[in-house]
């Protein structure tokens, strides 16, 4: 099988031995579905379904039927056996009867116990050649962005601490988001001489892997440049989302979730055939490009959360979706301005704005600053959820018209007190200390 | 009155043929008017009128009168698909109502023109009214949760100054406000605010707010109420025989 043939040898001559076999049935959907799935999946996730694979490949038989014993049972208690159940891909009916059973909550736990059993016995082999590397989100609040200067890390409850950045003494330089990330602010690409930002920090750690390092954009000022240089960092080192620069896969996406009829089975109808349209010709380059950052967006426009209607909220489900798959060491993220509902057409949210209604687009960027501050939070708050973000973690929100950012960071962090400025050269060295 | 028509068209009455549909409710979906109406200009080539009041108002008008306004709900009225004379004098009375108010234009705005409309006209015995801005909150936008939410606030207020005023409901009507329920707590893996389906008390626990005649004087009660005691509750102040329900009557309630 094509597939078959991108997965290691050891894993290969696993399945071969009849490993699936040993799986509880309700394992299997998700199982065969990463399988099948292999190309479009990052490497964290590859991993962790080897993990899971090759945990029970060297288990003897007793030790297998012990390890799924209580999910086994779980499975008689709801009859699976009598459902409608697919073995083949994780589906709505498969979802709808797991969760309608009364033994839910409790499958849930055990299934959980067998992926930690496996975590367990990985982190036993591996522990004395892998050590985990530092990481780090950086977070931008444009200076579009109108933020009030007393309350704009209220709903941070006190989790980090704000810290002034000086400008004026980096040389008066206009974008601290941008000096931090690429060593240089103004025009991005523009000739200047520059000092090593995040990026080339993170691009030279020896442990750099693919999708290790994700830039995304409400609009298409941070990604751009990027895409046209074609240099200056290695494409497939990095994926790279920017919400307008996606805007023809945007607008196919929405006409087909408004064509949709107000019932459950024309929405399956629609979904399904968005499940399978080939994406391709609606991709950008960097998009494209790259099988899994190509599902990855069919994924996040199907899963909603406003992804496909706000750039905010795009930027904020990308940035969740990537920690819960590909769990980046460094992630930068840029909010942006949105503009206001028209007058009387603002109800049709899958419908393009300038088509349906010839008033020009007035932006909000009150309203955006409003949505941006609260994302931002939920971008760190996803991470956290996540055992690699939990202690080796930097994230740094930079509202860039206060010049003022707010940092969440493990002890070992270098720390500012009190009301000192720090200058942006060496809050960058800090970060890239950190990164490196 | 529904701002949301979500995704059955039979929320006014049971599919039980014993005490179904000859039962049930009248049902209005009056944000499904909107989309309908800009669906129509936009396939009919007319979406420069969208952006003129007058030409909006006859945009309504004509989505209303379309062959499917069945599609926008009325489902269990005398007509399915021909608007009762009375029935479209009501809805053109709101539509205009609300095209030159000169107030927002989102579609809960529409369900409170077209519900005070349905109170002058119907002064019907029963009225629920969803309002739904506050829904934005699924595409992530913060600022138009808050906003729907304050919407919802002033047109409650607006309800119970048009329940004052109207001979047919002062003195004798309750109005009881419910939000739906409540939003995801922050970092949870259902996206917060975005949604309403996490396990968790932030969800579930809400409040609720009574006036009128079946309230004895101004308090506020901090025990926990159940939602299902609400139904007979309800049930008991329109005079309705005992329920075969779980809940029970609320004792602060006045029959």
């Amino acid at each position: 099988m094509q597939v078959e043939s991108k997965l290691t040898e050891k894993l290969q001559e696993a399945l071969s031995k009849n490993l699936l076999k040993r799986f509880p049935v309700t394992f299997l959907p998700f199982i065969n579905q990463q399988l099948h799935q292999w190309e479009y999946l990052f490497p964290n996730e590859r991993k962790s379904t080897e993990r899971l694979l090759l945990y029970v490949a060297q288990l003897s038989p007793e030790q297998s039927v012990s390890l799924f014993r209580e999910v086994n049972e779980l499975e008689e208690k709801m009859g699976v056996r009598h459902w409608q159940f697919s073995t083949a891909e994780q589906t709505i009916q498969n979802s709808s009867q797991l969760s309608s059973s009364p033994y839910f909550q409790e499958w849930r736990r055990s299934v959980q116990a067998v992926f930690d059993a496996a975590d367990d016995y990985s982190r036993r082999m591996n522990e004395p050649a892998q050590k985990p590397g530092n990481r780090l989100i950086l977070l931008d609040l444009p200076r579009n962005l109108p933020v009030d200067g007393a309350n704009v890390w209220r709903r941070w409850q006190g989790i980090g601490r704000p810290v002034k950045l000086d400008l004026a003494l980096s040389g008066g330089l206009g974008g601290a988001f941008e000096f931090l990330l690429t060593g240089k602010a103004g025009t991005p690409g523009a000739a200047r001489e520059r000092s090593a930002g995040l990026l080339d920090a993170t691009l030279d750690r020896p442990q750099s892997s693919p999708a290790d390092i994700w830039l995304v954009d409400a609009g298409r000022s941070l990604i751009d440049p990027f895409v046209d240089r074609q240099s200056g960092m290695n494409e497939s080192r990095a994926v790279l989302l920017s919400c307008a620069r996606l805007e023809a896969y945007r607008q196919n996406f929405s006409r087909e979730m408004n064509s949709m009829r107000k019932d459950l089975a024309d929405a399956d109808a629609v979904f399904d055939r968005l499940r399978k349209v080939d994406v391709t010709p609606w991709c950008p380059v960097e998009v494209a490009a790259h099988p899994a950052v190509r599902e990855f967006v069919r994924a996040l426009y199907l899963t909603g959360n406003g992804a496909v209607i706000f750039g905010n909220s795009f930027v904020e489900w990308s940035a969740s979706e990537a920690f819960r798959r590909a769990r980046p060491s460094f992630l930068a993220a840029k909010f942006g301005v949105r503009s206001k509902p028209k007058p009387f057409t603002g109800v049709a949210v899958f419908e393009n704005p300038e088509l349906v209604n010839p008033l020009p687009a007035v932006d909000d960027p009150a309203g955006s600053a409003v949505d941006a501050q609260m994302l931002a939070l939920y971008v760190w708050l996803a991470a956290s959820r996540y055992e690699e973000y939990q202690k080796s973690a930097v994230c740094v929100c930079v509202a860039e018209s206060l010049s003022e950012a707010y940092v969440v960071a493990p002890p070992e962090f270098a720390r500012w007190r009190g009301p000192e400025l720090v200058s942006l050269d060496r809050f960058g060295e800090a970060l890239r200390a950190w990164i490196a | 009155m529904a701002s949301n028509k979500a995704l059955t068209s039979l929320i006014g009455a049971s599919s039980d043929t014993n005490y179904g549909p000859a039962y049930g409710a009248n049902v209005v979906f009056p944000k499904q008017l909107m989309l309908q109406a800009v669906a129509d200009a936009l396939r009919q080539g007319r979406t420069a009128n969208m952006a003129d009041r007058n030409k909006v108002q006859a945009e309504l008008e004509s989505a209303m009168e379309g062959s499917n306004y069945e599609g926008l709900g009325w489902n269990v009225f005398d007509a399915l698909d021909r608007l009762d004379p009375r029935v479209r004098d009501t809805i053109q009375n709101a539509i205009a109502g609300f095209v030159h108010s000169g107030a927002a234009t989102s579609g809960d705005e529409l369900t409170f023109f077209m519900s005070r409309e349905v109170m002058r006209k119907f002064a019907p015995q029963v009225l629920v009214i969803a309002f739904s801005d506050v829904e934005a909150a699924h595409f992530g936008s913060y600022a138009f949760h808050l906003s729907g939410i304050r919407t919802a606030d002033r047109l409650a207020y607006q309800l119970w100054q048009e329940i004052e005023a109207n001979p047919d409901y002062r003195g004798n009507t309750t109005m009881v406000i419910l939000p739906e329920f409540g939003r995801d707590p922050d970092g949870s893996s259902t996206n917060g605010f975005f949604n309403h389906r996490a396990n968790s008390d932030s969800t579930r626990d809400t409040w609720m707010m009574t006036l009128g005649a079946a309230v004895e004087s101004p308090q506020v009660i901090e025990r926990p109420i159940r939602h299902i005691d609400l139904c007979p509750t309800l049930a008991g102040l329109l005079g309705c025989r005992p329920m075969d329900a779980l809940g029970a009557k609320l004792r602060e309630f006045r029959a």
